[in-house]
């Protein structure tokens, strides 16, 4: 009985994972082959030849390496900016008696129920007024403040929770606020810090709407307009290269993942479950 | 001196947060209902001019806005008949005692850390009439019958962006019913063993019961991210065909910035914010008094 109930669920789950993985693999075979290659509805064949060629053309014609650069400097600075604002902030909500902490605590909360969509015309209009259009230094300002209030949320949820006898006693020591932010405290909340990391850098790498809006310099494409751009050139024209700049955008998220797996998944969901 | 101090420090730390957060998201969000009651055609030189209720007239009379907000129903919608099922029943599959449930836990999550856009134009092309991947295995199934173009017939096309919708994220909702289902406690089952209970019988007095908590969190995030759905419909369908795709996000996109109508775009954006504002808070205090009681 057991075992035939065992069989049910190893083969439910390998047909989902066949589901879920098998589009993902298909479109991997895909990047080696040409057109006929793909239409010839043999479903599981792999390329008659490896035609290496579409991941050249996807880096000589749709510059994926310089999409691909381009949104991990999105991301990384832009994270680096939340982190490092949603940390200084953190610090004051949770440490300090201050009585406008609920309501400034509030006031940033209520970032997280705003979908930041409703806001694209007055920001582009803002950066327009600026001549901000196409500026590396804008947009990784502009990602960072978008991720601030989940930041906050996590970091200062997180800080609540840590004895305040540390604060008094690194006080007695002659420990000023910076150093005792950044030496002390950051280091105990890096769960939250972290987590708040992985979940901006994401969100950030595969921003779509910010760039479509906001950029319109070829060499400054994330990697979204890289291919929206590239398909709309080529379309299903040249679908081989079109798979291999696909694959060459998923490649790094799946190694950042695989790297660190449970980072990644408790990042993800408890940054969701808290939205 | 000494007890002016906490405030500068507090100021200094806080204000660089707090001025930038207020430019970004304060300060539009009120421009943006500020706006949505004048017409602008997006030039900057051309002034902005004042229509009263003009634009929310004109939102509320397009058939699209309606559809629009229709379509956002069935993401709704597909989140309890399609994600919720599955996510659930993959999340008992990988806290169970499976071998290789951590294969099954990777190659389930997978696509939900995937770039939103390649994984939209990937499916694109899986979908297409001709040469679809998607088609490939209905007719190596032999149901070429049913082969189409899934994403070009306007009848269709909704549900099916909506299912690679439930493709995309039915991992990252596996991952927060499971972090659910490991906080209840083992002794529990054992107990429940004791008294004969099978493995059915557990799930519906245990498990799901004491899932109660993670299901609210769930049906909140259902209804406040379809209200964000965006990318999908954006990269796979455009809002087509005939508009019959579109979401109010997607809607306020083309308004503006295809159509130059930045006056009935800010509208939409007004329309998104309140709607957004409204069922966050609506939905806490729901889950909240049926918790009290």
């Amino acid at each position: 009985m057991t075992s035939i109930r065992r069989l049910g669920v190893y083969s439910f789950s390998a047909i989902c994972s066949l589901v879920l993985i098998y589009p993902l693999v298909f479109s991997l075979l895909s990047s080696f082959k040409d057109n006929t290659g793909i239409y010839s509805s043999k479903i599981f064949a792999l390329p008659d030849v490896w035609l290496w060629s579409n991941f050249k053309m996807a880096f000589t014609d749709a510059h994926i390496h310089y999409a691909v650069l381009n949104s991990f400097l999105y991301a990384i600075a832009g994270t680096v900016v939340t982190l490092f604002l949603g940390t200084m902030a953190s610090y004051v909500l949770s440490r300090f008696n201050l009585k406008i902490n609920g309501f400034v605590y509030i006031y940033f909360i209520l970032g997280l129920m705003i979908p930041v969509f409703s806001l694209v015309i007055p920001i582009s209009r803002m950066i327009g007024s600026i001549s901000g259009f196409n500026n590396y230094f804008v947009m990784m300002v502009l990602y960072g403040v978008f991720e601030l209030p989940l930041a906050i949320f996590l970091i200062t949820g997180f800080m609540k929770g840590i004895h305040k006898e540390i604060d008094e006693s690194a006080l007695m020591d002659g420990c000023g606020p910076f150093r005792f932010l950044f030496q002390i405290l950051a280091p105990l909340a890096m769960p939250a810090i972290s987590t708040a990391g992985i979940l901006a850098f994401f969100s950030i790498y595969n921003d779509l709407l910010w760039n479509v809006i906001l950029i319109t310099d070829r060499d400054m494409y994330n990697i979204s307009m890289a291919l929206m751009s590239f398909v709309g050139e080529r379309g299903s024209a040249q679908m081989g290269p079109t798979f291999a700049s696909i694959m060459l955008t998923i490649i790094p998220t799946v190694v950042v993942y695989l790297l660190f797996q449970e980072k990644v998944e408790g990042g993800l969901s408890s940054g969701a479950v808290k939205a | 001196m000494a007890k002016r101090r906490p405030y500068l420090i507090a100021a200094a730390f806080l204000l660089p947060a707090f001025f930038l957060y207020t430019l970004v998201y304060v300060v539009p969000m009120f421009q943006t209902a500020y706006m949505s009651f004048f017409t602008w055609n997006g030039i900057k030189s051309v002034p902005l001019e004042f229509v009263g209720w003009q634009n929310y007239n004109e939102m509320f009379h397009k058939p699209e806005f309606y559809r629009s907000l229709k379509n956002i129903g069935v993401f709704i919608l597909a989140s309890f008949v399609l994600i919720l099922p599955i996510a659930f029943t993959f999340a008992l599959i990988i806290t169970s005692k499976l071998k290789g449930k951590r294969f099954f836990k990777v190659a389930f999550f997978m696509p939900s850390i995937l770039p939103l856009t390649a994984v939209g134009l990937m499916w694109q092309f899986l979908l297409k009439g001709d040469g679809g991947l998607v088609n490939a295995v209905i007719s190596a199934l032999g149901m070429s019958s049913l082969t189409r173009d899934w994403l070009g017939e306007p009848a269709i096309a909704i549900y099916v962006v909506v299912i690679v919708n439930a493709w995309i994220y039915c991992g990252l909702n596996m991952i927060i019913f499971a972090s659910g289902l490991v906080a209840i406690p083992e002794d529990l089952y054992e107990a429940a063993s004791l008294d004969g209970a099978t493995g059915f019988k557990k799930l519906k007095y245990i498990t799901i019961p004491l899932m109660q908590e993670t299901i609210k969190i769930f049906s909140i995030l259902a209804v406040t991210q379809s209200l964000r759905v965006f990318g999908q419909i954006f990269v796979m369908t455009n809002g087509g065909p005939n508009g019959a795709t579109d979401v109010p996000t997607t809607l306020l996109y083309y308004e503006s910035f295809k159509y130059n109508n930045f006056g009935v775009g800010n509208s939409i954006g007004t329309f998104i914010i309140v709607a957004a504002l409204l069922s966050t808070v609506l939905l806490n205090q729901l889950m909240n008094t049926r918790d009290a009681r």
